[in-house]
C-alpha cells in the first residue's frame, strides 16, 4: 500500500472500525489493515517505530510474515457480533495478562500488537 | 578527646577496654553508643580530620576482575569516613533478603529482619532520619503528591527510601572530642593485629603513620570498622602467625564480594503524562521516595534475586517529543486519537498546577539489585605495598549469570504491569535483550557499596564471622560493616551498616560486663 492510499484509507477509518466483523469479512485486505492498527501506539511512538517494529518482528517470526497469515492470527476467536477495535483491544490485554508477551527491538509487546506492527510494515512495502 | 598520633613519641602503647579501628559510619555510630560509660574507647582513624591526598593514596590498589573504579575513588579515609560524601540514602533489607534461598547459591543470614529492627530504629536516631517506617501508605499521607502508578500490588510493590544528610565528620566530631571516655587517635593507621600464641585472642594492634613511627595499642576487644575491602586486606595482610591471616582457616576472607549492580536496565513510555512526586529524589529536600520493587512470592515464582527499579525522568536527548510525533501522525490523519493525546497533556498540566505533582512523560528504569554470593568475587593481597608496608589490595569483582537473567526478569515484570494497567510500554536496553546472553556491558558499574569480604555465617567453613560480628576462632576481635553481609539484598548498605554496628556494641557490652 503506498502512502498516499493508506492517507485516504485512514480518512475513513472512524466509520469503518464500527463495521461488525462478520460483514468485514467481505472488505478487502487493505481495509483490514487499516482496523487492525495499532491504535494505543501512537500515544508514545511515530510512524517509523511502528515500520522498525513490524520489520524486526517479521525477521523474528518468519513464518508469520504474509498478510494473510497475519490477518487470520490477528482475527482467531473473533465474534461475529463484536466490534473489531473492541475486540482487539481486549486480545492485547489478554496477552499481556496470560504473558503473551514478545520482545522486538528492546520493545515488550503483547504478540497482537506485534502481529499489527508486522501488518502494517507490509503495507509500506508494497 | 582527640589525639593527632603524628605527635606522640615513637613507640608510645596505648591502652583501652575497647579499640574500634575506623571512625566512619560503622566506628563513630559503635563509639558514640559508649560515651558516659564505665570503659576506655580507644577509637583509630588512620586519616586526619580532613581530607589527605596523601593518607587517600594508602587505599590505591589494583583490578583484575570487571571495570571497577579506582580503590582510591569511593571511599574516603578521614574522620567520618565515606559518610563525607555519601548521597543519604537509606532503606532496611526485606524479610526475604535474611532467608536462605534455593536458587541463590550461599544465601541465608544466621538472623532475621526481625532481630534487626530494634537496630534499624535506633539507626535513624544516629543517622539523624525521619521515623522507622517504610510503609508507602504512611509517606503517602505525610508527603503530598506521592502518587504511586497504579499497578498490582500483589507483583509490585513501592520500596520507599528515606534520606540523610549526616556527614559524621562535622555532625559528630565535637561529640567525640567531648567525650572523656572516648580517645579518637587521627592518623593511626592500623597495619597489623597480633594474636596470641594460640592466635585465639587478640591481644595488640600496629599502628603507624608517615612520621615513620610505630605505636602499639592494647585493648580487651577489637572491632574492625574499616570498610569491606580493608577489614579483609587487614585481615589477610596478618599472615606472620596464621598462614592464610587471621580468621582466615577455612579460605573465606575476601570472598564473596558484592556491589549492587546499577544500571540503566530499561525505558518506560507513557501513553498519558503522570503528575507525581514519588519518584523524584533532590539531595537536602526530598524526604522519601519510591522505587518499584518485586514482591517475595513473586521472587519466590520466578526464582530471582531482589532488586528495585528506580524511575528517572527520561533525559531531553532520549525523550520522546510528543509535539514532533504528534505531527508524525497528523498526515495519516488518525486525528481523533491526537486530539485525545492532546487533551490528557492538557489535563496533566493542570494537574500539576493545582499541585499533584510533577508532569512525566517517560522515565528510564535504573536497576538497584544484589548480586549472587560468588566466592570468586574477591579482594586478595597484591605484591606492591603501600607507602606504610601494606600489601596493596586487589579486587576481582565478578557477577554471574542469575545477576542478569534477574534483571532482565525484573523489567519483564514490571513492563507486563505497565502495560496490562494501560500506563504504557516498556522497552529494555539493547544489553539485556538476549535471554541467554549472561554478559554485562562493560559500562556496569555499583553503588559503591562494597560488601561480602568477612560474612557472616554460624559455620565457620562458610562465613568470617558469626551471629554476633565476631571473626571465628578469635574470642575478641569482631568486624562491622557491609563486609558481614552474606546477601547484600537491594538498598543501599548504610543504615544496615549502622543497625548492625549498633547490635554488635550491644553484645561487646554484654560481654565486657560480664
Amino acid at each position: 500500500m503506498k502512502r498516499r492510499n493508506f492517507i485516504f484509507l485512514t480518512s475513513t477509518a472512524a466509520a469503518a472500525i464500527a463495521i461488525p466483523v462478520v460483514c468485514f469479512k467481505y472488505y478487502d485486505i487493505e481495509n483490514k489493515i487499516l482496523l487492525l492498527f495499532p491504535q494505543q501506539l501512537i500515544h508514545i511512538w511515530n510512524f517509523e517505530t511502528v515500520i522498525a517494529t513490524g520489520l524486526q518482528y517479521k525477521k523474528q517470526y518468519a513464518k508469520e510474515i504474509n498478510e494473510e497469515e497475519l490477518v487470520r492470527l490477528l482475527l482467531e476467536d473473533s465474534p461475529s457480533k463484536k466490534e473489531l477495535s473492541q475486540f482487539i483491544d481486549k486480545k492485547i490485554d489478554e496477552d499481556y495478562k496470560t504473558g503473551a508477551i514478545v520482545e522486538v527491538n528492546g520493545w515488550l509487546l503483547s504478540v497482537t500488537e506485534a502481529r499489527q506492527c508486522a501488518l502494517f510494515s507490509l503495507t509500506q512495502s508494497k | 578527646m582527640h589525639i593527632d598520633a603524628r605527635n606522640l613519641n615513637d613507640n608510645t602503647l596505648i591502652e583501652g577496654d575497647i579499640c574500634i579501628i575506623g571512625a566512619g559510619a560503622a566506628g563513630i555510630s559503635i563509639a558514640l553508643e559508649w560515651i558516659n560509660t564505665p570503659y576506655k574507647v580507644i577509637l583509630l582513624e588512620g586519616g586526619g580530620l580532613k581530607f589527605d591526598e596523601k593518607v587517600q593514596q594508602l587505599y590505591n590498589g589494583s583490578n583484575t576482575g570487571r571495570n571497577f573504579p579506582p580503590q582510591t575513588a569511593s571511599r574516603l579515609h578521614y574522620f567520618g569516613g565515606t559518610t563525607g560524601h555519601w548521597a543519604g540514602m537509606c532503606s532496611p533489607l526485606d524479610e526475604i533478603d535474611f532467608k536462605e534461598r534455593d536458587w541463590v547459591p550461599n544465601s541465608g543470614w544466621p538472623i532475621t529482619r526481625k532481630d534487626l529492627d530494634p537496630f534499624y530504629e535506633r539507626a535513624h536516631e544516629t543517622l539523624q532520619l525521619g521515623p522507622y517506617n517504610y510503609d508507602y501508605e504512611y509517606w503517602r499521607n505525610e508527603v503530598p503528591n506521592l502518587n504511586a502508578l497504579p499497578l498490582d500490588e500483589n507483583i509490585i510493590w513501592n520500596k520507599m527510601w528515606q534520606f540523610s544528610q549526616a556527614r559524621y565528620g562535622n555532625i559528630y566530631l565535637e561529640t567525640i572530642e567531648q567525650a572523656k571516655n572516648i580517645y579518637l587517635y587521627t592518623y593511626a593507621k592500623v597495619t597489623d593485629i597480633k594474636a596470641n600464641e594460640n592466635i585465639s585472642n587478640i591481644d595488640s594492634v600496629t599502628v603507624k603513620n608517615y612520621t615513620g613511627e610505630t605505636h602499639t595499642v592494647k585493648a580487651k576487644h577489637f572491632i574492625m570498622a574499616c570498610g569491606a575491602i580493608q577489614n579483609a586486606r587487614l585481615l589477610l595482610v596478618c599472615n606472620k602467625q596464621a598462614k592464610n591471616g587471621l580468621g582466615n582457616d577455612n579460605d573465606v576472607v575476601g570472598r564473596y564480594f558484592m556491589e549492587h549492580v546499577e544500571l540503566v536496565s530499561a525505558e518506560l513510555h507513557m501513553f498519558k503524562p503522570y503528575p507525581t512526586d514519588l519518584y523524584e529524589w533532590k539531595y537536602g529536600v526530598t524526604k522519601a521516595s519510591g522505587e518499584l520493587a518485586i514482591k517475595e512470592n513473586v521472587q519466590v515464582k520466578e526464582r530471582i534475586l531482589n532488586g528495585t527499579s528506580s524511575l528517572r525522568l527520561m533525559s531531553e536527548a532520549s525523550a520522546d517529543n510528543p509535539l514532533e510525533r504528534i505531527n508524525s501522525w497528523q498526515k495519516y490523519n488518525v486525528n481523533d486519537k491526537l486530539d485525545s493525546v492532546s487533551t490528557e497533556w492538557i489535563e496533566a498540566e493542570k494537574a500539576a498546577k493545582l499541585g499533584k505533582g510533577k508532569v512525566y512523560k517517560g522515565f528510564e528504569l535504573q536497576v538497584r539489585i544484589e548480586q549472587s554470593p560468588n566466592p570468586n568475587s574477591r579482594v586478595t593481597l597484591t605484591s606492591d605495598i603501600d607507602e606504610l608496608g601494606m600489601p596493596q589490595a586487589n579486587m576481582n569483582w565478578e557477577l554471574t549469570a542469575l545477576d542478569k537473567s534477574s534483571i532482565r526478569k525484573i523489567h519483564f515484570l514490571i513492563g507486563q504491569q505497565i502495560a496490562i494497567h494501560g500506563i504504557g510500554r516498556v522497552k529494555l536496553m539493547d544489553y539485556f535483550r538476549d535471554e541467554n546472553d549472561a554478559s554485562f556491558p562493560d559500562h556496569t558499574h555499583g553503588g559503591n557499596h562494597h560488601m561480602g569480604t568477612t560474612r557472616m555465617s554460624n559455620d565457620p567453613k562458610k562465613g568470617v564471622v558469626n551471629e554476633n560480628c565476631q571473626v571465628h576462632g578469635l574470642s575478641n576481635l569482631y568486624v562491622a560493616g557491609s563486609g558481614c553481609f552474606p546477601t547484600a539484598g537491594a538498598p543501599n548498605p548504610t543504615l544496615t551498616i549502622v543497625a548492625l554496628s549498633l547490635r554488635l556494641s550491644d553484645y561487646v557490652k554484654s560481654k565486657i560486663s560480664i
